[in-house]
């Protein structure tokens, strides 16, 4: 377990904190924010690149405050892959294990393990120069390993990745935290955030400002920049069925049923419906988008352009609508209404 | 078709300009080689004075630039993760020896390393003698090229990417194993190209040898007596064979230090 206790650094134009947060043991927790509210400056006080003012970190009860980088149980994975340029792929898997002076059997035996695990067999003759990417965030994460972490930092290691590659890390991520890796996990993408979290802790301008589960982020956003950060507020735990040779496929939410186009494997994941496409009527009126359903105005938020309104209709959906449609329509609350939109408006997130 | 005049006038200017830059600088080297027969070389490396003279030079550049190293290459490391306004006044310091005339270098050496001065006295006690002693011509030629050395090592420590020496620490190297294991080999064309540097600056060096140490001659003082007593021809024997002496052992050293295959890094 990591507890971080009001940890602070100051700077001349910015500080961070103080931060408080307990990272339970297998947890997936991922941190969110813009670019400069602090989330990397947090993860290198972690990794003890950068001294804190205040405050302190402990791992399993121990403080790690007095501990330099070198000493500390925390692997760090870079946004880009922090490569060993002058070594081959071997090598940088090696590297800690060498330093700790392990036998050269051993180290054989470790490096081999983990290239298997990471599909690097072939390229563990390679020098960094030569990887793509992925290959090369797939040694860091390798190489990472080697020190048996207690936790991983992960400082946006997806971001610097195409969409194929980056589902093929966050596939690697998963497994490993499945297998009861503790993560800290920056990122500035919230849907990262709802596929892996198990927690999600918000910085805004250095501060914390919420640390919550993704769904009650969502649900209860205790800020207006958690509201704009979730921003589509229409995120389901669902389940897909059919198979990818479907054309239209169902995901089914609690007991409601979601037509929408997908490529993905049936399973459990999290469907998106975009607010600005939900299509509000009184009546029932024969349309072709595929998913309708009868529903209750729950509630009306005027907003700076149109207004919000939430609709029941045994989950709760939320729309956007202009204020002329508003007036038009004069809708209210308590009001029964339809509301549709079409299979692509969906998107289905694997998990 | 004006555009297409012009773009070959403007070429024109641009060859021009080339050849007379390359004029300055390869026809002085040219009637140096040329105003010198083999014959005159072949004499001149016979004799002792001259041979002497070119072994005391490189050996001396040598051991002034291996040992400055020593000192250099690690604080030049330590100088790149300094932070704040310090370390800019430090490397306008560096800089130094390098902008003031080099006798006055010589003289600023001369006065902290004469047998009067405190650090003289000392060293003369343990045995060291600087004035007129190879040693001497070593800390010379190192006060003023050492600053080659220094900025090749900055340079090339600056382009390593932060991350890559903090994944090492993370990794469990000290910070004296990142240096070693990570950023000297990372650094090594770089450092390889302030050793050349500073040893070139330092078998050229005449102006602050010749006042710590006019004996033993290094090479450069040998030619500048030669030519004081017994003229242009004399000077220029020496000059010529000091020339392509200096040529083979750079090119000695930069096909030594050629990597066996592209690296890409």
């Amino acid at each position: 377990m990591i507890e971080i206790n009001a940890l602070e650094k100051r700077f001349d134009h910015f500080s961070l904190g103080p931060i408080s947060m307990t990272i339970e043991e297998g947890r997936h927790v991922v941190l969110l924010g813009t670019s400069g509210s602090g989330k990397s400056l947090l993860l290198e006080m972690l990794a003890g690149f950068v001294r804190q003012d205040q405050g302190s970190v402990l791992v399993n009860g121990r403080s790690i405050d007095g501990l330099a980088a070198h000493q500390r149980p925390l692997a760090f994975v870079f946004q880009k892959p922090a490569l060993f340029p002058h070594l081959s792929v071997y090598d940088n898997i090696a590297f800690p294990l060498q330093l700790r002076k392990h036998s050269k059997p051993v180290i054989r035996q470790k490096v081999e393990e983990l290239a298997e695990r990471f599909k690097l067999e072939n390229l563990l003759n390679a020098k960094p120069a030569r990887l793509s990417g992925g290959e090369a965030q797939r040694v860091s994460l390798a190489r990472a390993l080697t020190t048996e972490p207690k936790l991983m930092l992960l400082d946006e290691p997806l971001s610097s990745l195409d969409v194929p590659l980056r589902n093929e890390l966050r596939h690697y991520l998963s497994e490993l935290n499945n297998q009861g890796m503790t993560m800290l996990h920056v990122t500035h993408d919230f849907e990262e955030a709802i596929r892996f979290a198990d927690r999600a802790a918000v910085l805004l301008d250095g501060k914390l400002i919420q640390n919550d589960t993704p769904e009650m982020l969502i649900k209860q956003p205790r800020h207006t920049y958690v509201a704009q950060l979730t921003g589509n507020r229409n995120f389901f735990k669902a389940i897909l069925g059919g198979s990818k040779a479907d054309e239209i496929r169902k995901a089914r939410v609690e007991n409601i049923d979601f037509n929408l186009y997908s490529g993905s494997d049936a399973g459990e994941g999290i469907v998106v419906i975009d607010a600005e496409s939900i299509i509000l009527h009184k009546e029932a009126a024969a349309s072709s988008a595929q998913n309708c359903f009868k529903g209750t105005i729950a509630s009306i938020t005027p907003l700076g352009r149109g207004a919000e309104i939430e609709i029941n209709t045994g989950i709760t959906l939320v729309a956007h609508i202009t204020k002329a449609s508003l007036t038009a329509m004069n809708l209210e609350p308590g009001q029964n209404v339809f509301v549709s939109f079409k299979a692509s408006a969906i998107r289905f997130l694997e998990l | 078709m004006k555009p297409y005049s012009n773009r070959n006038t403007f070429h024109l200017i641009f060859v021009f300009a080339g050849s007379l830059f390359l004029l300055f600088v390869f026809a002085p080297m040219a009637g140096l080689m040329f105003s010198t027969p083999a014959s005159k070389l072949f004499q001149t490396i016979q004799d002792v004075q001259v041979s002497n003279s070119i072994g005391l030079t490189l050996g001396m550049s040598a051991i002034a630039t291996v040992f400055s190293s020593i000192f250099v290459v690690p604080f030049a490391w330590y100088m790149v993760r300094l932070g704040g306004r310090f370390k800019h006044i430090i490397s306008g310091l560096i800089d130094l020896p390098m902008m003031i005339p080099h006798a006055a270098a010589g003289i600023a050496l001369l006065g902290i390393v004469n047998r009067e001065s405190a650090l003289g006295r000392i060293a003369t006690e343990v045995g060291i003698d600087f004035v007129d002693r190879p040693l001497g011509i070593a800390v010379a030629m190192a006060f003023v090229s050492v600053p080659y050395l220094y900025n090749a090592a900055y340079q090339s420590f600056s382009a390593i990417p932060r991350r890559i020496e903090l994944a090492a620490a993370n990794l469990g190297a000290t910070p004296v194993t990142v240096f070693r294991k990570i950023s000297l080999p990372i650094a090594k064309r770089g450092l390889l190209n302030g050793f050349v540097m500073m040893f070139a600056r330092g078998i050229s060096e005449f102006g602050a040898v010749i006042i710590i140490a006019y004996h033993p001659f290094t090479t450069p003082v040998l030619i500048f007596d030669r030519f004081n007593a017994f003229g242009l021809k004399e000077a220029q024997a020496v000059s010529a064979l000091f020339v392509i002496i200096s040529l083979a052992v750079f090119v000695l050293i930069r096909y030594l230090s050629k990597p066996l295959q592209d690296d890409r890094n």
